[in-house]
């Protein structure tokens, strides 16, 4: 009960206190610690940790979005187009534009399960369940919209769509992907302006030229990890489109170069992750450099078209013999790049495997070069001082060393044969004699001079490492044999423990070529690149005129091994452009039986080499004679023809590319 | 006072209530009130479109008989050469459906041309429309192709009774399928902005990287008939700048659309041949 | 509400709509927009009773959205709001001032523009030269018109209270 104080005014009715009493100012004084306690706190939290919380809204309502730039276009020595870009055409629904649909069906979805009799009620699903048939309703309906224009019948991959939305949410999902330009045409011209199903580009590799050096360009692979460098909000929930990565040769060796820039976006969100247009910040992605390879489109294709028709294995490689420079880096089987773009179907893929055709026999086989090692063979010869240019053999038709007899090439005696005609016929027997009068240890140093024992270190990833050059030491290492004599003599003539690879072989006879021992090659083009200089051969001229007369005779009727090459009935003449040449046929003992293995290196003009080439096709019917005459030498030939028509003024047009500066 | 503050706040309050009523009024609701509007107001543009074309009448009955013989004589020009192309025409044509039989191919008539006078040009920043003095009683369907004697004016966007709604190509609500003139990859076209006192433009997009175009040497857009909606061949413009569109796969550009489309008067609508067969048509004048 | 008087407030709006609409139909040339919510407005929010000129409004408005390709109802909403926001500040405004009647006519097509900007264009994705040639092409034009249409607003008016007064007589 309220009792008057002196000083009340009587009737009123508003109580009055005395602010002098010591419990209210008591009181006063805590109530006024906890305002400072608050005002303090307040300030702490205003003034000292505001970056804290703008940082902590900004990361919670802001989210980042990275897509990839497009790669970099391949080209080939004379800017063709040996890699590029596809558009990819899909069409997409911006999932915030829907988002009241969605709504609306929830509560649709809900009032038809609250309609149905009590006897069929079945429980009413939860919110998420609803929330999901209802995603799926609308997302169906939009499709709907997509396939009576496109008269398809395409249905929502439910669990794709809700991995979507728990995943991806900003990202527009998509409906239908990789249209044809007749698909999209009709789609843009039908699809309302304003409809959250729009029609959206992406890029894919492009090869024009099908499986045109499938082995060297190889082929990318998408990935999820798609950087990108100098675009805030590092902090920020990203979410990233999926980008590509080089998966297999220049695309995953100059990767660096052609990945393109990605762009970004960053939007700010509502509470439900849906995003808010415009954009925050922006910034468009860019494509990646270009790439311009040594490889001429026509050589390149005219020595595929050959080896496929031989319908054996086989890889063809030519280089460019003053710089190293690959012109031709050729492998069958092979694959069809497009295959890849987007991405390699189960099927595909093991059809590649069944054909063997991930193997790429130009760098990675490993093959014994049988007789076009004789060119090796004469040159340790006569840096030894045991083989002169007008030494000769006798050749009865078989070679006896120790116990073991070694038939010659063809199984016929040569006679009194010199070194010209032992090239030009391919005699074993002469190079039996001299491999065992050079000895193994001469005839290896020789071959490891020129490089043959060690991977060239073309820059292409997978170079086999599996070479051999052998001599003693290798052998007792490796069987835990001693070397024998006839050893020597398989050595000699390419057979027996030597592998080396077509690529090799190419640098070897380009190194032959310029009388130098080793040629690096280069897949790269570089207009400047300058004369390779290496180590000379040593050969006096007369050494280097009987090996290449040799060489000569062998692209020569009538006792030339590739004389298919000098006959006008079988392949088109060649006018005016002299090939020096050898020929190979290797054996290997397989399960099936004896294969063969066809070889050729050549390089010409003989006055003044420009190219070199090696030719390696193996042979797929045990017994079958597969001579490096018959089955290789028209590969060479077609390298040639199209390398001399290429030379001829106005023989090639030169396609410039489009410069993302025009 | 409260009373007072409600006073204050019923005329909101009432407007309020009417336009949520209005939400959640059903769409068949909305759609016949519309119907019914445009139709209320149809006789206006219908009566303004008739006294501007006696407007013109009398104009041209203003005219001087040397004038009006003058014109005679080159309407007599005209009139010869469009012959001679009529006759081309008809031979092109005759030869066409001897091809199409030998080849048993579909017919590449596909359409019935209506001629329409516009009664009423509505260019906004936001819409670019224009009503013709033909509608449903001529057998006009909605999303029927319109061209002019410029190339191609836009697409059907409503039909009512007696009058149609067009929606023009300058419009940035429309967009289809080009075509630079001799390539054969689609383009995207859409109507652009419209600055005043200046050209209607247009933006394409998708355009592949190899075609160049500039105010030196523009490229002439035409309709692919891809879409399904115009015929191929049909001119929307002339491609007067090409750039390196964003995604770096394709080019962007503008399209220089013909002046005249702000000024039509009369223009013809390309009736498809098998929604023709099903409307109720009238024959065309 | 009095129908006779709804249609007498009703005929000069369409009389205005054609107007609007021939005038849109010249200056379509010249790539140019004529807007005059602002008079359809402005007058009978200013000297109408609240119920007959909210209905004026939205028959208006409806007959607008009939003929341009909105949302059916947007220019009823913005034209009933705007007429609620004069009518509520329509005594601090002097009725029978022709030149208060113009600015009010102005400063109401103003912000109706400003709305339809802000509906039609969301993200600020206006092409905003053109915007700013249609606001001061159709400033100016209302400007011109409003002192003419006030009058046959205001004989229209006249004659329903005319005819009103007449009635009531006669009933009395």
């Amino acid at each position: 009960m309220h009792t008057p104080l002196p000083g009340d005014i009587p009737g009123l009715t508003v109580e009055r206190r005395d602010g002098r009493d010591p419990r209210i100012l008591f009181f006063y004084f805590i109530i006024v610690v906890m305002l400072l306690l608050l005002a303090g706190g307040l300030a702490h939290q205003q003034l000292r940790r505001t970056g804290e919380h703008a940082n902590a809204e900004r990361v919670q309502t802001q989210r980042r979005i990275v897509h990839p730039g497009p790669r970099g276009n391949i080209l080939d020595r004379h800017q063709r187009v040996l890699v590029d870009n596809r558009p990819r055409f899909s069409v997409r629904l911006l999932l915030d534009a829907i988002r009241p649909e969605i709504r609306a069906e929830e509560l649709i979805i809900k009032r038809r399960f609250r309609a149905q009799d009590d006897a069929d009620k079945p429980d009413l699903p939860t919110a998420p369940e609803i929330r999901r048939l209802a995603r799926m309703s609308v997302v169906q309906r939009y499709l709907d919209q997509v396939n009576r224009i496109l008269g398809r019948d395409e249905r929502v991959d439910a669990r794709e769509l809700d991995r979507h939305f728990t995943r991806e949410l900003l990202l527009p999902y998509t409906l239908l992907d990789d249209l044809a330009p007749a698909d999209y045409a009709r789609l843009l011209e039908r699809l309302p302006v304003n409809s959250p199903a729009q029609v959206y580009t992406s890029s894919a590799r492009h090869y024009p030229n099908g499986s045109a050096a499938s082995h060297v360009l190889g082929y990318v692979g998408s990935t999820e990890d798609v950087g990108i460098e100098d675009f805030p909000g590092e902090d920020l929930r990203t979410f990233k489109m999926r980008g590509s990565v080089g998966r297999d040769g220049v695309e995953k060796r100059h990767d660096d170069v052609l990945q393109g820039e990605a762009g970004g976006a960053i939007f700010r969100v509502d509470p439900s992750g849906n995003r808010i247009n415009p954009p925050l910040a922006q910034v468009n992605p860019r494509q990646g450099g270009n790439l311009t390879l040594s490889i001429d489109l026509d050589l390149q294709l005219a020595a595929e078209k050959r080896l496929a028709e031989t319908e054996m294995a086989g890889a063809a490689v030519a280089l460019d013999v003053h710089t190293g420079e690959v012109l031709v880096l050729a492998s069958k089987p092979d694959y069809d790049l497009n295959a890849f773009s987007p991405k390699l179907g189960a099927n595909a893929a093991a059809d590649i495997t069944a054909r063997g055709a991930w193997f790429k026999r130009a760098v990675q086989g490993a093959y014994k070069p049988g007789s076009s090692f004789k060119v090796l063979t004469t040159i340790a010869g006569f840096r030894a001082g045991v083989l002169k240019p007008d030494s000769t053999v006798p050749c009865p038709g078989f070679f006896r060393v120790g116990n073991r007899s070694f038939a010659c090439h063809d199984g016929h005696a040569h006679g009194e044969i010199d070194l010209v005609m032992a090239i030009t016929k391919s005699c074993n027997v002469f190079f039996y004699q001299q491999g065992i009068t050079i000895g193994i240890d001469a005839l290896a140093r020789e071959a490891r001079r020129f490089h043959l024992d060690r991977p060239t270190g073309i820059d292409l990833p997978d170079e086999t490492r599996r070479m051999i050059i052998p001599d003693p030491e290798w052998k007792r290492r490796v069987t835990g044999e001693a070397w024998q004599g006839g050893d020597t003599a398989q050595f000699a003539i390419g057979q027996g423990f030597v592998d080396v690879t077509p690529l090799q072989m190419a640098c070897f006879a380009a190194s032959v070529a310029r009388d130098e021992v080793w040629t690096q090659p280069f897949i790269l083009h570089d207009p400047a690149r300058p004369r390779q200089r290496t180590e000379p051969i040593g050969l006096t001229p007369e050494q280097r005129a009987a090996l290449l007369t040799g060489m000569e005779q062998v692209t020569r009727r009538p006792f030339g091994t590739a004389r298919i090459l000098d006959d006008p009935q079988l392949l088109a003449p060649l006018p005016g452009l002299r090939i020096a040449a050898k020929t190979g046929t290797a054996q290997k003992q397989t399960e099936r039986g004896m294969i063969n293995f066809a070889w050729l290196i050549a390089f010409a003009p003989i006055e003044d080499p420009r190219i070199a080439i090696a030719i390696a096709i193996e042979g797929d019917t045990p017994g079958e004679e597969t001579g490096g005459g018959r089955y290789a030498s028209p590969v060479a030939h077609a390298i040639f023809q199209a390398w001399l028509e290429s030379r001829l003024p106005g023989a090639r047009k030169i396609k410039i590319p489009f410069k993302p500066s025009e | 006072m409260p009373s007072r503050r409600f006073d204050q706040a019923r005329p909101f309050l009432t407007l309020g209530i009417l336009v949520a009523g209005w939400l959640i009024m059903p769409g068949a609701v909305k759609s016949f009130l519309r119907a019914s509007f445009f139709e209320l107001t149809a006789p206006v543009t219908l009566a303004a479109s008739k006294v501007r074309d006696l407007q013109d009448f009398w104009a041209l009955r203003s005219h001087s008989k040397t004038e009006l013989i003058e014109a005679g004589r080159d309407q007599a020009r005209i009139n010869a050469s469009y012959e001679v192309a009529v006759q081309q025409t008809t031979e092109l044509k005759a030869e066409i459906a001897r091809l199409e039989t030998l080849l048993r191919l579909p017919s590449r008539d596909q359409y019935r041309l209506e001629h329409a006078r516009v009664a009423r040009r509505d260019f906004s920043a936001w819409w670019q429309r224009i009503v013709i003095r033909k509608g449903r009683d001529h057998g006009i369907p909605v999303g029927a192709p319109a061209v002019f004697s410029g190339g191609v004016v836009g697409r059907v966007a409503e039909v009512h009774a007696m009058t149609a709604v067009v929606e023009l190509i300058t419009s940035p609500g429309v967009r289809l399928a080009g075509v630079v003139e001799g390539d054969s990859r689609p383009i995207s076209f859409q109507g652009g902005s419209n600055p005043a006192f200046a050209p209607p433009t247009g933006i394409v997009e998708l355009m592949p990287l190899d075609i160049i175009a500039s105010p030196t040497s523009p490229k002439r857009l035409v309709t692919s008939g891809y879409g399904g909606v115009f015929p191929p061949g049909l001119t929307l413009g002339t491609i007067v700048r090409a750039e390196l569109g964003s995604d770096g796969l394709h080019k962007s550009g503008e399209v220089r659309l013909d002046e005249r489309l702000g000024s039509l008067t009369e223009i013809t609508v390309l009736v498809p041949l098998e929604v023709d067969a099903a409307a109720p048509v009238r024959s065309s004048p | 509400m009095n129908l006779r008087r709804l249609a007498l407030l009703c005929a000069p709006l369409l009389l205005l709509w054609g107007i609007q609409t021939e005038v849109n139909h010249v200056l379509s040339s010249h790539q140019l927009f004529f807007f005059s919510g602002g008079l359809f407005v402005a007058f009978i929010a200013l000297t109408q009773p609240f119920g007959a000129g909210l209905a004026a409004m939205l028959i208006a408005g409806l007959a607008c959205d009939a003929n341009a390709p909105v949302a059916f109802g947007t220019h009823a909403a913005l034209f009933g709001l705007a007429h609620n926001i004069v009518h509520r500040m329509r005594d601090r405004i002097p009725k029978d001032d022709a030149v208060a009647g113009t600015l009010l006519a102005l400063f109401t097509n103003f912000g109706l523009f400003l709305a339809f900007v802000a509906i039609l264009s969301p993200g600020g994705a206006a092409p905003l030269p053109r915007l700013a040639a249609d606001l001061v092409c159709s400033q100016v034009l209302v400007a011109l018109a409003a002192p003419w249409f006030a009058a046959l607003q205001s004989c229209c008016i006249t004659l329903v209270e005319t005819a009103l007064a007449l009635r009531a007589e006669r009933l009395r």
